[in-house]
Order: C-alpha cells, then structure tokens, then sequence
C-alpha cells in the first residue's frame, strides 16, 4: 500500500479526481438544462424540428458513447476543426447524456392526463405557466430517478475519457499501474472515489424525494 | 468506397466477437442475476441479501473501464492471466449481473408473496414454485429494463477495445490509424452498433403479453 502515501501519486490521483468531478458536473447540469426545453418542444403535436430531435435522440442513444468520443477526437481535426480533448469529450458525453434525459422527460411529460391541459386553459393559465407550475413539477417527479440514475451513469461515463486522453481519475490509475505494477491496489482506491460519488448522487436522489413527498401534501 | 471493401471483412468478424461476447455476458448476467434476486425471498432481514445488494451498489457504481483493468490489470497481479477476452467476460458479467439482479428484484416485488405462501400450501416444492409460478410472471415484468440493459451491453463492449479486444471499435481504431479515414471507420461502426441493436430495440417496444395474477 505504501504506493498510495507516494506524494507524487497522490497528487496524480487527486488532479485526475478533480477532472472527474469536473466533467461530471458539467455534463450532468448542461445535458439536464438542454434535455428540457427539447422535451417540452417534443409535446406539440406538429413542429419542424420533431424529426430532426428524434433523429438526434437515437442515433444518441445507439452510438456506443465512446465512438462518439472517438469521432470528435480523431474525426473533427479532418475538417480542420481543432478541439482541445477537454471540450471535445465533453461535447461528446453532453451529446449522449441529453438524448437520454430527453427520454426521461419525455415519457414522464406523456404520462401526464391530456385533461390537465385543458383545464389548465379552462383556467386561463398562459402556456408559460401552464408549464411552470403544472407540467414541469409533475413530469420531474415521474422522470426524477431516471434522471439521478443516468447522473450515475455519466459519472461511469466520464472514465472513457481517459481513452481520448483526458488525465482524469482512470487515467491517473492507469499511469501509476504502469509505473508501480500495483493494479489492484490502485484500482481499488479509484473504485472507492467512484463509489463515493455515487452514494453522494443518491443521497441528493433521497433529499429530492423527500423534499418532493413532503410537498405534495 | 476501397476502403469500405478492403475492410469490411474484418469489420464482419468484429461485429461477430462483438454479437458473441454479448451473448455470452447478456446470458450470464440474465441467469445469475434472475438467480441471485430469488435468494432468501420473502426475507426481511438476511445477511446474504445485504451481501448481494453491497456486490450489486458496487459493480453498479464503478466504471466498467476501471472493472475491467482490475481484472486484466489485477489478474497477473495474483498470478491469474485472465486475458483480454476473459477479462471483458467477468467484468461485464459482475456489472451486468449486479444490474440484472436490480431489475428482477424490481420485477419480484410485484407478484404479491402469498403466492408463494400458497404455493408451498398445495404442497409444490419450492423449486415448482419458484419456476412454475414466480419466474413466468417475472420475466414479462423484467424485460423492458432486462432488454434495455442488454442493449446496453451490446454499446458498452465497445470498451472492450482498450483492453485489445478486437470488437467492432478496436478494428474501427486500426482503421482509423491505417487510412486516416476517420468518418468512414465510425460510421460503419455505429452503423454496425444499429444494426446489432435495431432488432432488440424493435423487441422490447411490443407490449408485455399478460398482467400478473392476483
């Protein structure tokens, strides 16, 4: 064990956290805002765009994640677009998790009674609020954990990066095994932070549930 | 379009590894975890079944990246070469079973327990119980998240490359690296990825036949 109190391996493992955590973060609140309006925009009955979402929405969601990362990272540069790997794994995990919470919303925006529109107009409610208070609050509480569990699942998704050269968490693992020949050691220690992150996700999943439960009566 | 042709076999054959290592591990990851979810059942409290839910928050939250360099990384390690094939099929088993087991729990909760309790009343054997009576009410429950893991795990032995696996994106990287032709490479890939999955997909969107028994 004593590879772990090395400062320089430390130091290794904590940047490749941060990295994680970071990607993470910004994955899950950007694919969550972006999942939303295309959402409620797939619940008019006719519009421009609908094909072009559901397009968008599965080849998203056939494509493994890391072919996508792969195609930003090999594939942009021929068209003379040049992404540092940061960006461009983050554009390509964004682009995967927003089909997916997409999804989520979508099912739990269909489950809603078609009645409660038409009350909410009978009401007078403008569409905006109609939104707001009505659809919105309902269709998150049906879609809610899905949504914390692809949050999960974009965490887990984040250790591709480190095949595009990304020096987060599995990657730092990687660099310090083939220095030290400590696989399991190593990898152990990075499976505990990932675990961590997780229960730290499902905790929050509890608050909101609670918080949710607790407001409905 | 020469490129296509010159690498279109080896592209076939990496599909099929692809197909086969799938099957291997959607079939593992099915029976084992059916299994596992009929442990101790109707219990409360049982040392086993916490067992079973700490393997499965572990495997389920791990990345399958880092589940499968702690076996092919960890295994010669100890002095067990499972290599890169062997490796990808116990990795992905593990995190395959631990959410299979998740989904057929799930799908267990909903047949009400008196069942069971009747069952066993009418003098069946457990074993009778378990497969005549629960198994066939569960496994129409189960299949949409069984189905749609299992989709999953078509994708997800992509990361199998990263060990050398030469599945379907690893022969695409050798691609890649050979003629520079990156585009080509990947969208025969995703290509190949839909058409493997598109009749699953088509599969799970049926309706479940029939409803449980009350």
């Amino acid at each position: 064990m004593n590879i772990l109190l090395d400062p320089t391996y430390q130091q290794m493992l904590f940047d490749g956290l941060v990295m994680t955590l970071l990607i993470s973060v910004v994955v899950i609140i950007v694919s969550n805002l972006l999942a939303l309006p295309l959402a409620i925009y797939m619940q008019r009955p006719k519009g421009a765009f609908r094909r072009v979402i559901i397009g968008y929405s599965f080849f998203a969601r056939a494509a493994p994640v890391l072919a996508l990362l792969f195609a930003l990272y090999y594939g942009l540069p021929r068209f003379g677009i040049y992404l540092e790997p940061v960006p461009s794994a983050l554009i390509g995990l964004i682009f995967a998790s927003t089909a997916y919470n997409l999804e989520f919303l979508r099912s739990g925006f269909e489950s809603i009674p078609s009645g409660q529109l038409d009350a909410a107009k009978a009401l007078g409610l403008r569409p905006f609020a109609t939104y707001w208070k009505v659809m919105i609050p309902q269709a998150y509480r049906l879609a809610g954990p899905s949504l914390f569990s692809n949050a999960i699942q974009m965490v887990k998704g984040s250790s591709l990066a480190s095949l595009v050269a990304i020096d987060e968490l599995t990657a730092a693992s990687t660099v310090i095994i083939s220095e030290t020949y400590k696989a399991i050691e190593v990898l152990l220690v990075v499976s505990v932070f990932y675990l961590v992150i997780a229960a730290v996700i499902i905790a929050l999943q509890y608050l909101y549930e609670s918080r949710q439960s607790t407001r409905r009566r | 379009m020469e490129i296509v042709l010159a690498w279109l076999p080896r592209l076939l054959v990496a599909a099929a590894l692809t197909i086969g290592l799938s099957a291997v591990v959607f079939t593992l990851s099915a029976v084992v975890g059916l299994l596992l979810s009929l442990v101790h059942y109707g219990r409360e409290k049982s040392w086993l079944r916490n067992g079973i839910e700490a393997f499965s928050a572990f495997f389920r939250s791990v990345p399958e990246l880092v589940v499968l360099f702690l076996f092919f990384f960890g295994g010669p390690q100890i002095g067990i070469d499972f290599g890169p094939i062997g490796s990808t099929i116990i990795a992905f088993a593990l995190v395959g079973i631990a959410f299979d087991y998740q989904v057929f729990k799930g799908a267990l909760k909903v047949v009400p327990f008196g069942q069971y309790e009747a069952g066993l009343a009418l003098g069946l054997s457990k074993r009778i119980v378990f497969l005549r009576v629960l198994i066939p009410q569960i496994l129409p429950l189960a299949r949409k998240g069984w189905i749609t893991y299992a989709i999953g795990t078509v994708k997800r032995m992509s990361i199998a490359s990263a060990v050398s696996v030469s599945e379907i994106l690893y022969v695409t990287k050798q691609g890649i690296a050979a003629t520079n032709a990156p585009f080509t490479f990947l969208s025969l890939a995703v290509g190949l990825y839909i058409l493997i999955v598109t009749p699953l997909l088509v599969f799970n969107e049926r309706k479940p036949k029939q409803a449980v028994a009350r």
